[in-house]
């Protein structure tokens, strides 16, 4: 029979549940009555187990009488004769009490019934209590640890960080299993079960405190077997995508550079970089075969520290990790030789990374430092245009992130449409750069198409190489249509079928394609890939997050005393939904986080352990560890110096006391030897029975009986017992084993058995 | 009032030899076929896969979501409770398998017990005991008997001390079997994990009926033998007059009123006896070999009688399946228990009876179950044919419950929203079949119910009123 408190423990959960449910989804006298409800369904659990119905027949009434219920509901929401009898507002709460009684009473009791009736449907139930646990904090999925506001908030001003907390949180559902699992045991009689559940609670506790969560997003890595970068470099409508439904253009000056941020490019895998840590973010391979409603996650990638105020003059934050630039017959691809020097292909290690970049006059560019961490691993580091410097530093906060850099960039601060009397490439380039970099497809019609496309030029302007380039891109802006669907995943010459075909695509054939025109009206050109920002998600701090879906590829031009800049296009048409705006909460926490190694804190929220929970609970068990191992010393110690006064009493011991302690340690030692007096055996008796093995202790019995119940006035001599207490201790010696004689040296509660 | 004269002594019984002579316990020791053989294999194998449906359930449901949800979606709470669940299964799971081992350890010898006084249908202590090892936490042991041929089928509770477990049983059925399988499992508290094997302790084993409530059935005496009112100038040991004590049923006209002023106690007139010496009685239980059998209550009652030597003397005694007829008390147990399985082939009820009019037993008492059978028109038969006085006892388990399912016929929708083992228990309309049928071909006929210890002296009255069909 199981006591009281193991079947109340089930009722708790199910209460607790459906109390936690019911504040978050309905009124609080709803509420309530569901927790009513669920004692109704203990009940009704209790009664259906015990009659002799068979268990379908509860499942297949439970859907039926819900559905009913519903209708019930909205008919006493809808009726004219409720509003007026109780008033609107009370109608709606009467309808909201009826359902969550009649539902909680239902469900909860026909998980009830059957977990009586058939042991495994506790899974169900433990199944359906995580499931409770789990959506109510479902909002912090996908790296969004700002959410649920109403637990965050206010752990975060207190400089709490939420991610132990969530685990903690997890630690609690699992414990509440556990609970749940073990009162519907038939060991639940047990009385040592309250014990073995508490050890059992011990390990969850346990559990949490060494639980890996600076693991956590490389196992995400493991799990996408770095094959997860389609959700990135699928690369997603970006925020570009906002514009199509009629935002106003980041670009005040409407400049052909705002506009449409399609995303995804190709990254041919050229062995560099550990793939196996491969992000799930970034742009792969395959860079025509993005697959639609790929590229819909929204999960934060990186978070990227702005040292000093700056506003792109185009709208963008371009974040470059690598460039394709070596034309292979029917597209750009990675280059493996000479060129593209510009790009990291490593992480910095001991020394910074120092790229060759030409440094722009005051007035066009302007130096920039920024601090990058990566909340998720990445194959090559990435950097905002140009890259000057790549340079470790620690990571902030191993916890939430993989690594982090700092970066020295040398950035635009001027519009492009400023700089149209700029000449393209350099003139110290070599022939063989210049080839490189206008390698074009022969294919005639991409000819016919440049002139078709510098027709909207001014005559005067057709001159002006980056004018031409200008308007390449302005065609394909108003002649391209921005979809995910791709279509020339298995074509032979993707960009031609991209360009003369119905131009639908997404980012990596409008880059591929606009490249491909900028070289063959003259203009070296490159396609760049990496994650693309739009400049109104900054928002007022200098955090900048970026998430999967910003990731992009783009082509870039190279101009004469500026270096490469990126001249995008912005197709006009998009049959893409725009994305939901990011979350500037999330933005600032995560700032915060990567900010933390420099965070002046104040006095009264300056929690221990820097706000971890986890890492508080590894020291409170950690200093327990510790107390009890020098406790578990100590009473050792105790132990061993009782043993040790014990047995050198009889050397300094009163003529008084000396019969009585020499016989004791004469037991100390037979008892070190595993030789003890049981319970109601005589002294004498022992001594009977130890004759065979201690002769002496006979003589030593004799004289303590003779001196506690007889004679309390004799004295034998002290050489005698110590003779006959060194007698005892060779005549056990010699009966004992070498391995017992060692165990018994050491043994320190023998003294503790003697009776 | 006629006094019953001392009952001459009885003729000598003619020799009847001991059912326990030649009648083994339980089946033959055949091999066992190549089938059962891999069927034994393969549920030793099955029991060695140490997860349960709820440990396989919890398992597949923590991995999948915290792979795809924890880890795919940076679900913190998710991927915590599939960790604990994960590390709680792990550690079920080594408990479990340390546990299978010790405990299976300490069953390695045969134990060399013997088991006494188990009674079908009533809890009953075996003395069997698992002691669990203070050092191994986390873990449980249950097990329950296994059905097979030559084992009790009993439905097993388990009681626990401290890290103690023990068994009380009720066994299903009266018999006698070989030995005792135990399907025993080592389990976590959890429900996660569970080994299982099966310890066969051989040990001859009788389940005898239980009594009931019929021992204190005082006028069951008088239905057999008169009345328990002695004559004051008879016999010391009593002589019988032909009255008896009330019991429903009777009609009130025939109580005797100035005996219950002067005694308290409710007599009727019964029919007055014949003044000569006591015929010889024996006795026959008609077993009930259908799947879910109903002679317990039946059997249970023919046990009173036989320990109670309510049969009186040179009685003899014989069952379905049950043997050599028996003449002596510990012989007619076994032959009771054995007609709980069926393994021996008897001649008969028809040819018992031809037999004991032979032997000059001047009456019978018949012991039959309350769900008609193949057996009801050859014992019918039987019954007509013969010279003896035939008293038939019906023997039931709660008539009030059988009131209750009066109208329970087996209906498709009850079959299908029922559970079974309500439905197999026999109907009112069984019993007033039995009933019926015996009151037209037999003398006397009683309703015995041994749960509640009430005898019916007219049943087919009593069914009737509470709206029985009769045929």
């Amino acid at each position: 029979m199981k006591s009281l408190l193991w079947r109340i423990i089930p009722l708790a959960i199910w209460i607790v549940a459906i109390a936690v449910l019911g504040d978050q989804l309905t009124v609080r006298t709803a509420t309530w009555a569901g927790v009513l409800g669920c004692g109704a369904a203990f009940w009704l659990g209790a009664r259906i187990a015990a009659s002799k119905v068979r268990l379908w027949v509860p499942w297949a009434l439970v859907l039926p009488l819900q559905a009913l219920l519903m209708v019930l509901t909205c008919v006493l929401r809808g009726a004219d004769l409720t509003a007026q009898v109780m008033g609107p507002a009370n109608a709606y709460v009467f309808s909201a009490v009826v359902l969550w009684f009649g539902s909680a009473a239902l469900w909860v009791g026909v998980f009830q019934a059957s977990s009586r009736r058939f042991a495994p449907f506790v899974a169900l139930e433990a199944a359906a209590i995580t499931l409770v646990g789990a959506a109510i904090f479902a909002q912090h999925r996908d790296g969004a640890l700002n959410r649920p506001f109403f637990l965050v908030d206010p752990l975060w001003a207190k400089g709490y960080d939420p991610l132990p907390i969530f685990l903690a949180i997890g630690g609690v559902v699992a414990a509440v299993l556990i609970l749940l699992l073990a009162s519907k045991s038939a060991a639940a009689s047990r009385r040592s079960m309250l014990i073995e559940v508490g050890l059992l609670m011990a390990l969850m506790l346990i559990i949490f405190t060494v639980f890996p969560s600076s693991q956590i997003n490389k196992l995400r890595d493991l799990q996408t077997g770095g094959q997860a970068g389609d959700k990135g470099a699928s690369a997603s409508p970006s925020p570009g995508d906002g514009q199509q439904g009629g935002r106003p253009s980041p670009n005040p000056s409407g400049s052909p550079m705002n506009g449409q941020r399609p995303g995804g490019s190709p990254t041919p895998a050229d062995g560099k970089g550990d793939k196996k840590s491969q992000d799930t973010t970034e742009l792969r391979d395959d860079d025509f075969s993005k697959k639609k409603g790929s590229s819909q996650s929204n999960e934060p990638v990186a978070v990227v520290l702005l040292r000093d105020d700056y506003t792109p003059p185009d709208g963008y934050y371009y974040f470059r990790q690598t460039v394709f630039s070596e034309y292979n017959g029917q597209r750009v691809v990675r280059d493996n030789g000479d060129f593209d020097k510009d790009v990291a292909d490593a992480y910095p290690g001991d020394k910074p990374i120092e790229l060759p970049i030409v440094h722009a006059r005051s007035g066009i560019a302007r130096h920039l430092e920024t601090t990058v961490a990566l909340i998720h691993s990445h194959t090559r580091p990435f950097g905002l245009v140009n890259v000057e410097r790549f340079t470790s530093v620690n990571n902030p906060d191993p916890t939430h992130f993989q690594r982090a850099y700092d970066v020295d960039s040398q950035v635009l601060t001027i519009p492009l449409q400023e700089m149209l009397s700029h000449k393209v490439g350099e003139p110290s380039w070599s022939k063989e750069t210049w080839a490189h970099y206008l390698a074009a497809p022969p294919d005639p019609r991409y000819k016919k198409l440049s002139e078709e496309c510098l027709q909207l030029l001014k005559p005067e302007l057709r001159g002006e190489p980056l004018a031409r380039a200008v308007a390449v891109k302005l065609w394909l802006d108003h002649n391209g249509t921005y979809d995910l669907t791709s279509k020339y995943e298995n074509s032979q010459d993707p960009v031609g079928d991209f360009l003369f075909g119905d131009r639908v695509g997404y980012c990596v054939s409008f880059a591929h394609a606009a490249v491909a025109l900028y070289r063959t009206v003259g203009v070296p050109a490159r396609v760049g890939t990496g994650y693309a920002v739009d400049a109104r998600f900054k928002g007022p701090g200098s955090a900048l997050l970026i998430r999967s879906n910003a990731a992009h590829a783009w082509p870039e031009i190279y101009l004469e005393g500026v270096g490469w800049v990126v001249l995008d296009i912005a197709p006009e048409k998009s049959l893409v939904k725009p994305a939901d705006p990011p979350d500037s909460s999330q933005q600032d926490l995560y700032g915060d986080l990567a900010r933390k190694k420099n965070k002046q804190k104040m006095p009264d929220q300056n929690p221990v352990s820097n706000g971890n929970v986890q890492q508080m609970m590894r020291n409170l068990l950690k200093g327990i560890a510790t107390g009890l191992l020098l406790g578990l010393v100590l009473v050792f110690a105790g132990f061993y110096g009782v043993k040790i006064w014990r047995r050198l009493q009889p050397t300094f011991a009163g003529p008084a006391l000396l019969p009585l302690v020499t016989y004791r340690s004469a037991l100390d030692v037979l008892a070190d030897h595993g030789r003890l007096r049981r319970f109601g055996q005589s002294r004498e008796q022992f001594a009977k029975e130890m004759a065979d093995v201690c002769p002496s202790l006979g003589r030593l019995t004799e004289i303590h009986l003779e001196r506690s119940l007889g004679r309390g006035d004799i004295r034998p001599p002290r050489e005698e017992m110590l003779a006959l207490y060194r007698a005892v201790q060779s005549e056990v010696a010699r009966h004992a084993t070498p391995t017992r004689r060692v165990l018994a040296i050491l043994n320190p509660l023998g003294w503790w058995l003697v009776k | 009032m006629a006094l019953q004269q001392p009952a001459a002594p009885a003729a000598p019984p003619s020799p009847v030899p001991g059912p326990a002579a030649h009648v083994s316990a339980g089946s033959p020791a055949l091999p066992p076929s190549r089938r059962a053989r891999l069927r034994a294999f393969g549920r030793a194998v099955g029991g060695l896969f140490p997860l349960t449906p709820v440990g396989v359930a919890i398992l597949a449901v923590a991995l999948g979501a915290g792979w795809y949800q924890g880890i795919g979606r940076l679900d913190m709470v998710v991927l915590m409770v599939a960790f604990c669940a994960l590390v709680a299964l792990i550690l079920m799971l080594v408990a479990v398998i340390v546990g299978f081992f010790v405990v299976r350890r300490a069953f390695r010898r045969p134990l060399g017990r013997t088991v006494n006084g188990l009674e079908a249908e009533a809890l009953s202590s075996t003395g069997w005991a698992v002691q669990l090892p203070w050092w191994l936490p986390f873990l449980d042991v249950a097990w329950s008997w296994d059905e097979g041929e030559g084992t009790c089928p009993a439905a097993v509770t388990l009681h626990t001390e401290g890290r103690l477990t023990y068994e009380v049983v009720v066994p299903k059925r009266r018999g006698l079997y070989s030995r005792i399988i135990r399907k025993l499992q080592v389990r976590d508290i959890l429900g996660l994990c569970c080994m299982t094997w099966r310890f066969t302790e051989d040990i001859p084993l009788r389940v005898l009926p239980h009594r009931g409530k019929v021992e204190q059935l005082v006028p069951l005496m008088g239905f057999v033998s008169g009345d328990d009112i002695s004559d004051p100038y008879g016999d010391p040991w009593g002589d019988r007059v032909d009255m008896r004590q009330y019991s429903p049923g009777d009609s009130p006209r025939m109580i005797m009123w100035k005996v219950f002023a002067r005694s308290r106690k409710l007599m009727v007139r019964v029919p007055e006896r014949a003044v000569s010496a006591r015929p010889r009685g024996c006795g026959y239980l008609v077993a009930d070999t259908g799947k879910r059998p109903s002679d317990e209550a039946g059997a249970g009652v023919a046990r009173v009688m036989l320990e109670r030597h309510l049969l009186g003397d040179g009685w003899s005694f014989a069952a379905d399946s049950g043997g050599p007829p028996a003449t002596i008390v510990e012989d007619a147990l076994d032959v009771l228990a054995r007609s709980g399985t069926p393994s021996v082939q008897t001649s008969g009820f028809s040819d018992f009876l031809q037999k004991a009019e032979r032997e000059g037993y001047g009456y019978c008492v018949l012991f039959v179950p309350p769900r008609p059978g193949p057996w009801i028109d050859g014992m019918l038969d039987a019954i007509r044919r013969t010279n003896l006085r035939v008293h038939a006892f019906i023997g039931v388990d709660g008539l009030a419950a059988d009131i209750a399912r009066k109208n329970g016929r087996r209906t498709l929708w009850k079959r299908a929203v029922l559970q079974a083992d309500d439905l197999d228990a026999p109907t009112l309309a069984d019993l007033t079949q039995v009933v019926t049928k015996l009151t037209h071909c037999s003398g006397q006929v009683c309703l015995i119910d041994r749960a509640a210890g009430q005898l019916y002296a007219n049943p087919l009255a009593i069914l009737t009123r509470t709206g029985a069909p009769t045929s």
